[in-house]
């Protein structure tokens, strides 16, 4: 087996391989609607590789789904395309089952997202005539105090999208940082990765500030401190994300997203 | 409104401009289905002939082009939308435009928020509470949501005020002439809104791609997702969810969306509208003008 290259993937693919680690198998979850490709592809890979019993809920339908075992379903860019949802369908939850069913996890989007998390889908500048108006909360206001914990992808890495505090507070993440959650009577953990397409955080910190996990091969720490619009903490010595092994890719690309929707990010 | 008589039963069949002669201005107009699936756009686009005017429109989950066309036509005053966008095809081109320019306010839900108001509304009950939308600034700037503390054990939980619309207006793949009504594909919340409707005393109205005759829901009763107890006026519109699914039968019609989007986005919402909603005078005129035959193959062949 060839050893992982930068050049044979993109942060898409690699994020949704390590994504899919994150999923362990027994655990019933849902990859969040909007533009969230990276998120299904990540939940069908877990089936695919070490989590065969994973539940997944496609989010605002409730087509419970497992494809191992059967002929591929390419990958749509649309989450509730008939075609993504109907691939391994086993079951057709109703709509009140949908918001009912306990996520062990959920992935979220946002147009900003702030040091603690926190999402704002909704506006940004000020609430009566904003500068840009967002598509709304969808369910993640739920999905963030439901799911036990929630992975947090944009497909945009800058000052704008990552910002010191959300112009509207859509979806909670850590709130004002420490035990915030805790106080508002949340049993639920929060978000515990962001992907983006430079690095990989985390709220690994006293205060559950945003925390660089790992760069990306493509970038260096110095960008991606530049990139953020706070002041992210930074260890001393920051990982590389580590890539897809070719393996893992292979299986991605011919089980999960044939048509190379990924790719294409 | 014009019914005939079969025996002892009363058809529900009327004409697209029947049914949404029930629509008045000023009412609350619930809308079904999701996002780009379901939408019962032929009545959308006969709302927008018939000149309404400050409407109060609900759709839940999800909505794109079905509200983001009513607004640029003006038609309504205020959405509830939990989230209103084109997900893979960019923002809601018409909404974004409005609130940016102060024009409309959109009250702002979560999408379980709102399906706890029209629950609250189909069981008659004034409100409803939920964790959703603790820690958020959801509950400040929506007059519908406040928090409260749970009576019971001392927990900030938000209540949510009751929704019973004036009319539902829901699309599916198949009808009796007397509104039993049956999905190709995901129901999504229609039933919610058709109860919630029903029980405040309002009109559901359901546009389906074809009538079924009588015998087709008893032979299987298990495949009717809405009973005709709950519906008032079924319109039979082939392909009348177009450009958005009838989900399971055929799929979104994502060039078409896209154009609309990259239009109205450009600022020519106007001239969308006259092409597909002013000038073709009728669905069918529609069809006519805005889908030919090899995209209808197309489409088909995409939801299965």
């Amino acid at each position: 087996m060839n050893a992982p290259s930068v050049e044979s993937q993109n942060w898409a693919e690699m994020c949704a391989v390590l994504l899919s680690k994150e999923l362990r198998d027994g655990e019933v979850g849902s990859p969040g609607g909007a533009r969230s490709e990276i998120a299904l592809a990540a939940a069908r890979l877990a089936q695919e590789t070490h989590a065969p019993n994973l539940g997944l809920i496609t989010s605002a339908v409730g087509y419970v789904s497992n494809n191992r075992g059967r002929p591929p379903a390419p990958l749509r860019s649309l989450t509730t395309d008939y075609r993504n949802i109907y691939a391994g369908t086993e079951a057709i939850l109703g709509i009140e089952s949908v918001f009912r069913t306990t996520r062990d996890w959920f992935f979220a989007g946002g147009l900003q997202v702030d040091r603690f998390g926190n999402l704002n889908l909704s506006a940004i500048g000020d609430w009566d005539a904003p500068r840009f108006r967002g598509p709304g909360a969808a369910g993640l206001a739920y999905c963030s105090i439901c799911a036990k914990r929630y992975y947090i992808y944009l497909n945009e890495h800058s000052p704008r999208t990552l910002v010191e505090q959300v112009d509207f507070v859509t979806a909670i993440g850590h709130g004002s940082g420490s035990r915030s959650r805790e106080q508002l009577g949340l049993t639920t953990t929060g978000p515990k990765l962001a992907v983006t397409p430079m690095a990989v955080l985390d709220f690994e910190t006293p205060d559950k500030r945003m925390r660089l996990r790992s760069v990306h091969p493509w970038f260096t720490p110095q960008e991606v401190i530049e990139a953020t619009g706070f002041e992210l903490n930074v260890p001393e010595r920051v990982p590389t994300t580590p890539l897809a092994t070719e393996e893992e890719l292979l299986i991605l690309r011919e089980r999960v997203d044939p048509d190379g929707v990924l790719r294409k990010r | 409104m014009h019914m005939t008589n079969v025996g002892s039963r009363v058809s529900k069949l009327v004409t697209l401009a029947e049914a949404t002669g029930l629509i008045t201005d000023g009412m609350t107009v619930a809308i079904g289905g999701s996002l780009f699936h379901n939408k019962p756009m032929a009545a959308i686009r006969q709302i927008i002939r018939d000149g309404r005017r400050e409407l109060r429109v609900i759709a839940v989950p999800q909505a794109s082009i079905d509200v983001d066309l009513l607004i640029a036509a003006g038609v309504a005053r205020e959405v509830c939308v939990p989230y209103l966008g084109f997900d893979y095809l960019g923002v809601a081109p018409s909404f974004r435009r409005a609130v940016e320019a102060g024009e409309l306010t959109p009250l702002e839900f979560d999408e379980t928020q709102l399906l706890l108001a029209l629950d609250a509304g189909a069981r008659a009950v004034p409100s409803a509470i939920t964790k959703t939308g603790i820690g958020t600034d959801i509950i400040a700037v929506n007059p519908l949501l406040r928090e409260i503390t749970d009576p019971f054990t001392g927990e900030p939980v938000v209540a949510v005020a009751a929704i019973q619309p004036d009319v539902a207006l829901l699309h599916a793949d198949w009808s009796d002439r007397f509104g039993n009504i049956g999905y190709a594909g995901y129901p999504f919340a229609d039933l919610l809104i058709a109860e919630a409707t029903k029980r405040g005393g309002g009109r559901v109205i359901v546009t389906a791609e074809r009538i079924v005759p009588d015998g087709y829901a008893t032979a299987q009763p298990e495949n009717v997702r809405i009973s005709q107890i709950m519906v008032d006026q079924v319109v039979e519109v082939p392909f009348g969810a177009h450009p958005c699914s009838c989900h399971g039968r055929y799929a979104h019609d994502a060039s078409h969306l896209g154009s609309y989007a990259a239009a109205a986005s450009a600022g020519n919402a106007t001239g969308y509208l006259d092409d597909n909603v002013r000038r073709p005078t009728t669905h069918e005129e529609y069809l006519a003008a805005s889908l030919s035959a090899s995209r209808v193959v197309e489409l088909i062949g995409e939801a299965s």
